[in-house]
């Protein structure tokens, strides 16, 4: 175990230390081959979300990619003493993932799934506390997903998601009431239809609205400060959003 | 000119473990010298596309004969093997020359930024799988090529040569390093995608650094190989912010001559230096940390010199020389 690894034990509950731990593993933020594609403060936002969450049931993520999320969901979960798994999908990881794992000493605790996330939560029977959607981000993809976790999803489980637009991170009200607008309007070429357009902010809204969930209000450190590859304001497939697009929900109570 | 029948010839002729004559092309004057090691004799062409051997890095072993354009038919008629160092450059001139014997592909760098690794062009598997073997140098860089074909053999580092200063005398000690921070790297600037100037340079008004290598406008190479052991020995900290290197060999001569190792976490580097034992690891987006931590070791010489020491015992145990002989030797016997 290394020095920082030991340290995020002397901070029990706090993302910080357990960052400082994975960037010590060689994975860089949106950096390949060995890439995480999370920004620092993204990084963690997720961590944060995992830490609210109980940490002996299992904790599942959608979109392995290199294994740097499912490594930092580990980290949260050990750092809890956590009896539970991570169950990370991913129909096509990088081969990469493996290392990562094994150099992370996380083979133990993550449970790799190389099939497709439909496939995964259906054969599932076990009640899931935190649920990671980065897979694809079709308003259909998520909301199936969502449907397929539901009947595990304990109360107070956290679901999470990447790939948001800043606009859903601040939560603006205005912004939220047009996705669900969008969303009732065309509905039925949003769940039928073969579209690939990322509907993620709308699917987020859709289903706070339908599911009765609510954002959860992230305490972040400081703002995202690298603006390195885009102004949009909103992620595109192959381009890296310079925005903190992480958000994460949960049941109202 | 070498041709098909004399490399049959020499196959059905070859006994077991004598010394064989292996073709390479100029790549690497620090790893060619161990190879050197395995005792074959080794005929290297400079030609179109290829290196010079650069005798201010190190001196051209005694059993490496360099070539100019082509290789004598008398050499080229008993050749038993051919060593690639560059999969686009030496795999196609290997091709060329015709010879019917057997092409060892060593993969020392990492695939180029925008290389699929799940989608592999036809024509360059094609070229993969036209080679008898691949070797990589690191796990790490065999996943990043995505080519599943080939083993791993590590670097050898001669510990006997890349070692501390010791005054000799009843009992043996270390004489006192400079308080500086020893970078090693060429062609620094222009290449700071891969080796992290940018780090450097911001922490550089910092801290006293001392830059080797080939940059035009920051810094010259040692002038001999000697030298720039020398360089090691004397230098309290090496920071390594190479963010796109397998494993900077620079950096396991630096542990190996028990400098205190400051290096970015990035590809194998991880899996050899454990953190706050035998260097420090930092984050390539944190500048501030590299500062802080060649900062710390500067101003704790002490415990410098004592994780310098645990960085070569380090590379005693993980590169030493003989794994490296050994496991070579057996990787070219088994395909001949």
């Amino acid at each position: 175990m290394t020095t920082a690894q030991i340290q995020y034990y002397e901070n029990y509950g706090q993302p910080e230390p357990i960052v400082a731990a994975f960037d010590q593993l060689g994975i860089l933020p949106h950096s390949l081959p060995n890439a995480i594609g999370m920004w620092p403060n993204e990084q963690e936002c997720l961590v944060w979300s995992a830490l609210q969450c109980n940490p002996d049931e299992n904790w599942w993520e959608v979109g392995s990619f290199c294994g740097g999320s499912t490594i930092l969901l580990g980290f949260a979960q050990e750092s809890l003493d956590g009896k539970g798994n991570i169950i990370s999908v991913d129909p096509a990881p990088r081969p990469i993932m493996d290392l990562n794992i094994k150099r992370a000493k996380l083979n133990n605790r993550v449970v790799r799934c190389k099939i497709t996330s439909a496939k995964a939560l259906s054969k599932n029977d076990s009640p899931i506390s935190f649920l990671f959607l980065d897979g694809w981000h079709s308003f259909s993809a998520v909301l199936s997903e969502f449907e397929a976790a539901k009947p595990h999803l304990t109360d107070d489980a956290v679901i999470a998601f990447h790939d948001v637009s800043p606009k859903m991170w601040n939560y603006d009200k205005q912004y939220a009431h047009q996705c669900f607008d969008y969303t009732i309007k065309n509905w039925n070429q949003l769940i039928n239809s073969s579209e690939q357009d990322f509907r993620i902010d709308e699917a987020v809204i859709y289903l706070c609205k339908e599911y009765g969930y609510e954002i959860i209000n992230i305490p972040v450190r400081e703002p995202l400060a690298y603006h390195k590859e885009t102004n949009l304001d909103r992620w595109v497939r192959g381009r890296t959003s310079p925005h903190n697009a992480f958000t994460a929900i949960r049941k109202i109570k | 000119m070498p041709n098909t029948m004399s490399s049959i010839i020499r196959s059905a002729k070859r006994n077991k473990n004598e010394t064989l004559n292996i073709l390479t092309f100029v790549s690497h004057e620090r790893f060619e010298p161990n190879l050197c090691k395995t005792g074959h004799n080794f005929y290297s062409i400079i030609t179109d596309g290829t290196r010079t051997w650069k005798e201010q890095y190190s001196p051209v072993p005694n059993n490496y004969t360099i070539f100019r354009d082509e290789i004598p038919t008398f050499i080229s008629n008993k050749l038993d093997l051919i060593i690639s160092h560059n999969p686009f450059v030496h795999i196609p001139l290997a091709h060329k020359l015709g010879l019917n014997i057997p092409v060892i592909n060593i993969f020392h760098t990492m695939p180029a930024p925008g290389w699929d690794s799940q989608n592999i062009p036809d024509n360059i598997r094609s070229m993969f799988d036209w080679c008898t073997q691949h070797v990589y140098i690191s796990e790490f860089n065999k996943l990043t090529w995505g080519y599943d074909r080939g083993e791993v053999i590590l670097h050898g580092i001669d510990t006997d040569l890349f070692r501390p200063a010791v005054i000799k005398g009843p009992v043996d000690t270390y004489p006192p390093r400079q308080k500086r921070v020893l970078t090693v790297a060429n062609d620094y600037i222009n290449r700071d995608w891969c080796l992290g100037f940018s780090i450097w340079n911001t922490i550089a008004p910092n801290l006293p650094m001392y830059p080797i290598g080939a940059t035009p406008g920051l810094s010259e190479p040692a002038p001999n190989l000697d030298a720039m052991i020398k360089i090691y020995q004397d230098s309290l900290v090496f920071l390594n912010t190479s963010t796109a290197s397998p494993i900077p060999m620079s950096l396991l001569e630096a542990m190996s001559c028990g400098c205190a190792c400051v290096s970015a976490a990035t590809c194998m580097i991880p899996d050899i230096i454990e953190d706050g034992v035998d260097g420090f690891l930092c984050p390539p987006h944190k500048p501030e940390m590299f500062q802080e931590r060649c900062q710390y070791l500067l101003d704790n010489p002490n415990e410098a010199l004592a994780m310098g020491c645990a960085a070569r015992r380090k590379i005693q145990s993980m590169f030493g020389l003989d794994r490296f002989v050994s496991e070579w030797n057996k990787l070219i016997w088994s395909i001949l």
